[in-house]
């Protein structure tokens, strides 16, 4: 997955209120090649999309660059709680 | 009573997770890791594919061992474990992971995937891990070695 698509993912992310759950497990997200950009524009998709519960990022060699993306977003999507 | 703010602001005095609390509207599951196969001996050798590893708000224990996470895994635990935890873990076993290995090289041209001399030493994650978990107080026990 390149730049590029990863950027098309985050507007469509940006856009969404309802998906709450993505599976991207197994789609080539090597780190290595342009994985790290992939990541990085994802990244900033999951940080502005208020619904996403649960991603799946499975079997797709993330490598050390593109998990500190990952790990920016997970830093920026803080969990909000309702306390009751 | 009902009110809305961020679980780790001051103001809540609750040293661990509030029991009247739900989440609304953030991630609170992660599935990562899961790359690649390795050769299993009960299985006359042959190649098995490593399980992901599934990270979720409130677990209290993760048997993360042998799931070839790289430093990649500890750069994403240790971000977890930072901002979404919230002191809940106790107990998390990551060994057999291989933490430090960074980059595929194929630096010995024999393009053996289980060969750790194919592969760059990234310490990025396990220093980004070491930093982050510091600050979780919760801890019991923590199994990170290999």
């Amino acid at each position: 997955m390149s730049r590029v698509s990863g950027k098309a993912l985050a507007d469509a992310l940006k856009q969404n209120n309802s998906l709450k759950e993505l599976n991207l497990s197994n789609n080539n997200i090597y780190g290595d090649l342009d994985g790290p950009g992939f990541a990085e524009e994802f990244a900033i998709g999951v940080s502005d999309n208020g619904a996403l519960t649960s991603l799946n990022l499975a079997d797709n060699y993330l490598w050390a660059e593109g998990a500190k993306h990952v790990a920016e977003a997970i830093k920026d999507h803080v969990s909000a709680l309702l306390f009751d | 009573m009902s009110c809305f703010f961020f679980y780790h602001q001051p103001h809540c005095e609750i040293p661990h997770r509030c029991p009247h609390t739900h989440y609304s509207g953030a991630l609170v599951k992660l599935t990562f890791g899961g790359d690649g196969t390795y050769r299993n001996a009960s299985t006359e050798w042959e190649d098995v594919a490593y399980e992901p590893a599934t990270l979720e708000i409130g677990m209290k224990e993760a048997d993360f061992s042998n799931k070839n996470l790289g430093a990649g895994g500890a750069i994403i635990v240790g971000a977890w474990m930072s901002h979404k935890d919230n002191g809940a873990m106790t107990n998390l076993n990551i060994s057999a992971n291989k933490l430090t290995r960074g980059k595929w090289t194929n630096a010995l041209g024999n393009g053996d995937p289980n060969d750790n001399n194919n592969y760059e030493t990234d310490m990025s994650g396990l220093l980004q891990m070491r930093r982050r978990t510091a600050a979780n107080t919760a801890w019991y026990r923590c199994y990170c070695l290999s």
